[in-house]
């Protein structure tokens, strides 16, 4: 899918209209707004919103934006970037709804979007880390995770937290890091990550599998670099008092 | 089961219930208890995060904004008064011919009941049409309720209806189907008296694909009714309706842009 | 007698001379009524524009692309017989074009628009037309194209395609992205693509896809009537699962293929299925006909 920039500083003044010479002008283009309603349906807010109605797409923007705000602060890790993804992504959707058929779940249509302007900007910024193809490629010689060697398995029970959780995520690769937030995160099942992805339901738990070795290495060592500090910082203090 | 099999079944089918090889090398194998013990806290942590966040407000600000700049949300161009009670009798009264027939049985009616006591009006059926049954006076005169040319959402909707609503494979009650079948034929039986379009290659075109249509539903049908389990059928059947009710739409869109 | 007939005959002779001096102009204004009116206009844009264009009438829609950040537009229809309308809204182009009142007396072949238009290469298209055909070429953008009875060529076109059509088929040659075309009897043949995601369905068209099998993709063709023809080439690695209810499965294949090892089966007693696996079986190959005939042959 081709993602559109944003168009900054358009004026609502650039407004040309041509008519042909046979005829007056018959308002062809015009549109009618509906009553306002007691209370929308999604389904009905969709409607409205094909037909340009801006309260309707007010209301597809609070049903649907904390989530996506989550992905996109998940995914990038700051929020002046969320921020600024969020808002083409929601711009994408909207310049796309007349398209929207209804075959899957608005909301995941949404997401795909979402992904799609996320990994965009990822790619762009040549992350130093995997790209999207190489991540979501299944591993030739063998879809095992590599496992350290020689150095004893560190148990995370009880060491892991939000923080060290959240700082690992944002080192994954961009494609083990969607699936991770999508599913463990954001709850999402298998098949509508796949659905989201783009890849089979077989790539989205193969990716899952990977993200959380990956992440289980991350933290690991993370808290082998945190136990050298306290040791250090222990016998500097211990030295100092000597 | 060796440690690479078991991480294959935790690649394939998660971090759920686990067969009895599996448990059983994990009771032997203390590495990959770490590791299952290691993806459980890693996933119940992740389940702390929180799963919805706050934007803040410029963000819809500033999205409004550039929708409005494109266009894409629109202003309304006429006022806002709700259309005039006789505009959804214009509506109706579109199709030339309709309008004839319709006007035709209301003079009929009418004269009819004038003539003769109320009570005694014979009920008519044309072309689909329920039956005119003016219980007061009043009522005679007024315009028989006709659902032969229906809103457009109602077509809409059909259309929308049995992917929304497919049945899964364990539900197998055909009234979805029965359901849409009927409606759908019913807004079929209006459209030959519809006046479609003045183009005859389009309108031969709509017509040909009706008949495709309809000649593939009664075979999935027909196959239906000697094997009720045969999802193949049913899903192809699903399909045809939706395509029939997109057809519809269409019929219906391209009748009212031509008057 | 001869008085009588005097007034008459030199009455005559003026009548005559006045029709045969009018007549060329007569003739004139009504070849003028009837001449196609060529209308050209231009839209400057910035980013990556939208263009939406609804042909109610038939006509032909042809869009190609160029390096200017400028829509050119241009119409041919016949005066008073069509309505052209078009509006700019920042990078946004709305055209419609619709019968006047004088198209109700006309014949179908005069009541139609025909356009060309030249984009910029990042273009989204909604193109809407009932007979005519629609044609892009190297356009890259998400598309939404329909059509009743008129098809649909695209040559070189990249992005998430949706295709509609009642009657018309597509042809696609050397496109990628992602495509979704949904048919009553129209075909559509797939020429050299590269798709990551195609979805195809069709009551009683036929369906040729000719060309990879990207890795990761998902590749689903449906009719329920038609012939559902796949060539792959040896560099392809996917899982196919193949279904019919009464149709034929043609393998020309078979020695290319081997069990499935990754899918599920997915038929039951009342269908005949096909699940083989390609290669490494990276990407997913569903094909369903209900009584259609499913051939899978490898290029050579």
């Amino acid at each position: 899918m081709c993602a559109s920039t944003a168009i900054p500083g358009t004026t609502l003044g650039a407004i040309r209209r041509i008519r042909s010479s046979s005829g007056a002008a018959t308002g062809q283009l015009a549109r009618q707004r509906p009553a306002p309603p007691v209370a929308w349906t999604e389904a009905e807010a969709i409607r409205l919103a094909k037909a340009g109605n801006a309260a309707a797409f007010e209301f597809l923007y609070q049903l649907h934006s904390r989530r996506v705000y989550a992905l996109c602060l998940r995914m990038v890790g700051n929020p002046a970037d969320a921020e600024d993804l969020m808002q083409e992504a929601f711009l994408q959707l909207y310049r796309k709804i007349g398209t929207f058929r209804g075959e899957s779940a608005f909301s995941t249509w949404l997401h795909r979007m979402t992904v799609n302007v996320v990994l965009m900007r990822l790619r762009k910024k040549s992350l130093p880390t995997d790209s999207l193809e190489e991540t979501i490629e299944p591993d030739a010689e063998s879809s095992a995770p590599k496992r350290d060697v020689g150095a004893p398995d560190l148990r995370l029970s009880g060491a892991v937290d939000r923080v060290n959780l959240e700082r690992s995520i944002e080192k994954l690769p961009p494609g083990y890091r969607t699936v991770f937030v999508l599913h463990d995160v954001q709850g999402y099942e298998h098949n509508e990550i796949a659905d989201i992805m783009g890849c089979s339901v077989g790539n989205s738990k193969s990716q899952l599998h990977k993200a959380r070795t990956r992440l289980r290495e991350l933290l690991q060592e993370e808290i082998r670099e945190q136990a050298r500090e306290e040791r250090k910082a222990a016998k500097t203090q211990s030295g100092s008092l000597d | 089961m060796q440690c690479k099999v078991l991480e294959y079944v935790l690649e394939s089918e998660g971090l759920g219930t686990l067969s009895v090889e599996a448990c059983e090398h994990l009771a032997e194998c203390p590495s990959c208890q770490g590791l299952l013990a290691d993806f459980h806290s890693i996933v119940a942590v992740a389940q702390t995060l929180p799963a919805e966040v706050e934007a803040p407000a410029r963000v819809w600000i500033s999205l409004r904004s550039q929708l409005q700049a494109e266009g894409i949300i629109r202003e309304p161009v006429e006022a806002l008064d709700p259309a005039p009670w006789w505009e959804s009798l214009r509506v109706l009264f579109q199709p030339r011919s309709l309008a004839t027939a319709l006007a035709g049985l209301v003079l009929v009616v009418g004269t009819f009941y004038f003539t003769h006591k109320p009570g005694s009006i014979p009920q008519r059926v044309a072309n689909g049409q329920p039956a005119v049954q003016p219980s007061q006076p009043q009522q005679a005169s007024a315009p028989a309720p006709v659902p032969a040319v229906p809103a457009p959402t109602t077509v809409t909707e059909i259309a929308h209806a049995p992917a929304a609503k497919s049945p899964k494979v364990k539900d197998l009650a055909p009234s979805p189907s029965e359901t849409a079948s009927t409606t759908l034929a019913q807004q079929e039986l209006s459209m030959p008296d519809m006046q479609l379009a003045g183009d005859t290659t389009v309108d031969a075109s709509f017509r040909e694909n009706l008949r495709t249509l309809n000649q593939f539903i009664a075979e999935c049908q027909r196959r239906l009714r000697q094997n009720p389990q045969d999802e193949l059928a049913r899903e192809y059947l699903n399909m045809a309706y939706q395509q029939k009710a997109d057809l519809l739409a269409a019929m219906m869109d391209n009748g009212r842009s031509e008057h | 007698m001869l008085t009588l007939m005097k007034p008459r005959h030199s009455l005559g002779l003026w009548s005559a001379t006045a029709l045969l001096l009018a007549a060329p102009g007569a003739y004139a204004a009504a070849a003028a009524a009837d001449a196609p009116e060529h209308l050209e206009h231009h839209f400057t844009v910035q980013g990556h524009p939208v263009v939406v264009l609804q042909n109610v009438v038939n006509g032909r829609i042809e869009v190609k692309s160029w390096k200017n950040s400028e829509i050119v537009v241009t119409s041919t229809s016949l005066k008073d017989r069509v309505d052209i309308d078009m509006e700019q809204v920042g990078d946004r182009i709305d055209i419609a074009a619709n019968p006047t009142s004088n198209a109700n007396s006309a014949q179908p072949h005069e009541v139609e628009a025909n356009f060309q238009l030249t984009v910029p290469e990042r273009t989204e298209l909604q193109l809407k037309t009932q007979t005519g055909l629609i044609y892009v070429e190297q356009v890259t953008g998400d598309m939404k194209l329909e059509s009743i009875a008129g098809d649909v060529h695209l040559k070189e076109v990249s992005g998430y395609i949706i295709v509609k059509t009642t009657g018309g088929s597509l042809v696609c040659t050397s496109c990628s992205g992602k495509l979704e075309f949904t048919s009553v009897s129209g075909g559509a043949q797939l020429l050299q693509p590269s798709f990551t995601n195609v979805s195809l369905l069709t009551t009683s068209g036929n369906i040729l896809y000719d060309g990879d099998f990207l890795r990761t993709g998902i590749y689903t063709m449906k009719s329920g009537k038609g012939l559902v023809e796949v060539r792959f080439s040896g560099n392809d690695s996917f899982d196919l699962q193949a279904r019919t209810y009464s149709g034929i499965v043609d393998n020309q294949a078979a020695q290319y293929m081997q069990p499935e090892q990754h899918t599920s089966r997915h038929g039951n007693k009342f269908t005949r299925y096909l699940n083989r696996t390609v290669g490494l079986g990276f990407a997913k190959v569903e094909i369903s006909t209900y009584s259609g005939t499913i051939r899978i042959l490898k290029r050579d």
